[in-house]
Formats: structure tokens, sequence, C-alpha cells
């Protein structure tokens, strides 16, 4: 059973998500923060494996932010596929859009998502605690591993936005990962 | 001692009314809660001295311990400041009229209106760009020592109204993914304008929670983000000492922006904040933080930005 990782919009939804920091919800009502910040398009939600063995978290990573507007941290989210199963929501394999073959590989599709399966896929997630289903990968990390990438091949350098490999290379000098 | 530092507090010429009553200093009202704290030692009364370096743009106080001003002499002081080094480039201290400026160890006697106040001109040397800036060097007085000069401070108002503009923008900005861009150009701004003051004021902003808190996480990464090496200092200051925010927003803040700084010198700091930081998703992200930092201790020329 996979474990699905999904890039969160703004650590600060999740980061005091817990019940505890919340005196005026009602025992087990869930802060909407976090609801809000799984937006969904046509009812369906990107997502890569994280687990998978073939790609780190971190070349995960590196293989989203490589193909955004900017090198930036990489804050996310991970869902057990049991409560993704639990929420009533489908998995589809739709190949992803990184500069990454394989990384592409691991993307999915979460789809046909009700308002109530995502609120209880978010509170699924929140019950397994915040420290266990979120994180961020520092920039800097990024930086070295799409650096990393371009120079080992996985990474497609022509698919990698040049803004971005640009300032991966001044964030790291090229005698930690010669290009 | 660490960062023991020996520094010459200027003394006023006779006719000059700037070390007149010292005794202001001491019973100068609090306001605001300080920027940073100093201790010393002065020489000639044979006391401890205390300060609160604070907002002189709010008009606020300091308490030295200064209980005597003896004239036509210079006068040492040495600043027994535990944490000298993190200090910022500039602080100021004010009583009523009168300022003091910290300026990288240096200290200078000064005051908004212009009262001529001194320095030995190897000092005045040393100033950083914003305080020759601020501070016009004009010669009134003569040489009254080998290498002593006279300094006036006639922009200081102005110069503060600016930096308050600058600020009030700041606490306005809503904080969203459109505003980006433009609220990091106003925190480079203050912070390539206004330097080590400009950082001091963010940090006193952020304190004193006159800034939301989400704000000022966005902030606090933008202040470890510019590469401006006038800066380091003061902005690393600002961010290490923002990790004992009450605010888990600012707290985390400040870890992002000491990752983006790189710089190994901040790992007892997260170390620090490790062991007192509560929440277990905050402390996995200083984890993250100090795992980096650790490496570019151990690779510094690979690894620097």
């Amino acid at each position: 059973m996979p474990r699905f990782l999904r890039k969160m919009r703004k650590m600060a939804h999740w980061r005091d998500a817990d019940t505890t920091n919340y005196a005026w919800l009602a025992e087990g009502r869930i802060p909407a923060d976090p609801v809000c910040d799984l937006d969904t398009q046509d009812n369906a939600m990107s997502v890569f494996i994280s687990d998978s063995g073939i790609r780190t978290i971190e070349q995960l990573a590196a293989a989203f932010i490589a193909n955004g507007d900017s090198l930036r941290d990489f804050e996310y989210v991970t869902f057990e596929s049991e409560d993704v199963a639990d929420a009533g929501i489908e998995v589809s394999d739709v190949l992803g859009n990184t500069p990454d073959t394989e990384s592409n590989r691991l993307h999915r599709d979460l789809v046909r998502i009700s308002a109530q399966s995502l609120v209880a896929l978010t509170a699924a997630t929140l019950r397994r605690g915040v420290a266990a289903t979120c994180d961020r990968v520092p920039r800097k990390e990024v930086a070295v591993h799409i650096l990393r990438g371009v120079e080992e091949g996985w990474l497609d350098r022509a698919q990698v936005k040049p803004k971005v490999l640009e300032s991966a290379t001044s964030d790291c000098t090229p005698s930690l990962v010669p290009l | 001692m660490r960062g023991c530092a020996s520094v010459v507090l200027t003394q006023a010429q006779a006719d000059s009314n700037c070390l007149e009553d010292t005794t202001n200093w001491t019973t100068a009202r609090f306001v605001n809660r300080p920027c940073c704290r100093i201790q010393g030692y002065d020489a000639q009364s044979q006391s401890d001295l205390v300060g609160d370096a604070i907002s002189p743009s709010r008009g606020e106080a300091l308490n030295t311990g200064i209980t005597s001003s003896p004239t036509g002499e210079w006068r040492q002081i040495e600043v027994r400041e535990a944490d000298t080094s993190l200090l910022p480039q500039v602080v100021y201290f004010c009583t009523g009229n009168q300022t003091m400026i910290v300026n990288g160890g240096t200290w200078f006697l000064s005051s908004e209106s212009p009262v001529p106040v001194m320095a030995r001109k190897d000092i005045a040397a040393r100033m950083n760009p914003i305080a020759t800036r601020w501070y016009q060097p004009t010669l009134v007085g003569g040489v009254m020592d080998e290498g002593a000069g006279t300094h006036q401070t006639p922009l200081a108002g102005d110069y503060m109204r600016e930096v308050k503009r600058a600020l009030d923008r700041l606490a306005g900005f809503e904080g969203d993914e459109e505003s980006e861009s433009e609220f990091i150009w106003v925190v480079s701004e203050i912070v390539f304008r206004y330097e080590g003051f400009g950082v001091c004021e963010i940090s006193h902003l952020i304190e004193t929670q006159k800034i939301d808190p989400e704000i000022a996480e966005h902030v606090l990464r933008a202040v470890g983000d510019l590469d401006h090496k006038e800066t380091h200092k003061s902005r690393f200051w600002a961010l290490t000492r923002a990790l004992k925010s009450s605010s888990s927003a600012i707290r985390d803040g400040a870890n992002v922006g000491l990752a983006y700084m790189d710089d190994p010198e901040a790992i007892p700091a997260i170390k620090d904040a490790i062991e007192r930081e509560q929440s277990p998703l905050l402390r996995k992200l200083l984890q993250r933080t100090l795992a980096q930092l650790e490496n570019t201790a151990r690779c510094p020329v690979s690894c620097a930005r």
C-alpha cells in the first residue's frame, strides 16, 4: 500500500493544525485551513508515490521544483493509502509532468473527490499527527538534488527551467555537484 | 569573557550640553520592550553598566547606570555583553533628546537635536555606511585629542520617519502570493537602505507584535534570503532572536531564514531551539536546518552560497 505525497500550498495551514491549538473547536472537529490547503481541480488532486524506493522524497522535490517558476523549499504532506481508500477517494494512474521520467511514473491523480471525502482524508491525516505527515525539504537541499539530477542525467536539463537551474547553481558551487 | 570589547564613550567640551546632565540616563523611563541588553563596566565610576538598546523612533529610554560625567576627558567603558558578537551593527539608546549608538561594538553619543558630540577619528572610520550617511561628520570642535573630531546628527529625525514609513508599509501587507514580490522588495529596501538600523527595527516590530505573525514569518524568510554582507551580522542576530518567539509562525520563519543564510554559526542557536521546541513538527523542521548547516560546516567552500 503506497504512501502519497502532496505539495502543500502553505506550511502554516498545517503547522498549527494540532487541534489543541484551537480551544473553540468542538470534540472531533478539525480546523478548516488544512482542508483548504488541499485545493482540487476538477475534483482531482495531483500526488506522487513517496515510498517507491525508486525516487527519494528529495528527488521528487527536485523534479517538481525544477519545473516551477522559482527555486524554493518543498513543503509537503503525505497520505496513507488506507486513509485515501477509507475516504472513498479513487486513485488514477496519470503520468506526471516533470523533467524526470521516473518521477512522472510515480505520479497519480486522486480523483472523484467530494467535499466530504476531502474532509475525511484531512481528518485522518491530522489524526496521524502533523509531525508524522508534514515535512519540508529545504531549498538548498532541493538545489543540490536538481544539480545532481542534471549531472547524473535523471533530470532532463532541457526541461529544467533556466531560472531554477541558475538559482540552484548559485546556491551550490560546482565543486559539490559538478555540471 | 566572550565578546568583550573596549570602547570609548565620548566626553563633551565643558561648554557643550551633551553630557551636562547624565542623571537623565538613569531616570529616563522605559516605554517599550528592549531590543537587546548590554552589560558593561564603567571604569571611571567603577560601576556596572546595564543598558537596553531600543528603538529611537518611539522615543524610549535607556538605563546605562552612568551616574557621573566628568568633563573634558575621554571616558573608557568596557562592554561585557556576553553576546556582543550577535549585536546588530547599529543599536540605539535613547534618553529624551539624547541617543547613544552602538555601532559594531563602538559606542557613540549623539542626539536628535544637533548637539555636538565627539568621537575619535579612528572610531569614526569604522562606522558602517548607514552611520556615516546619517551622521554628517563635521569638525566643529577642532582637534581635541589625537584624532578627535566632532559629529552632528541633524538628519536623525527625518531618517527615523523614513524608516517608520517603510515599516508601516510592511505591516500593511496581506502576505498573499500575489503581493510576494512587492513584499520582498519592501523588506530588501528596508535592509539595504537602513542596514543595521532597519533590521533592528524589523526585529522590534516583530517582537512587539505590531505585525501579524504570518507576515512576520515571511519577513524573516526574506531577511534570511537577502544577499547583503553588510547586514549579515544584524540579520543573523534578528533571526536567532526570533527563534525564541512564542509564535510558532515566527519561530519557523526564523528557522527558514537561517537555513537561507546557511551560516554554520547558527548551529548552537538551532540546537538550543530544538531543545526548547514543544511542537514535534517544528522540531523536525529545525532538525532539517541543523542537518543542512552541519553539512555546510563540513564543506564550507563547496557548499557556500
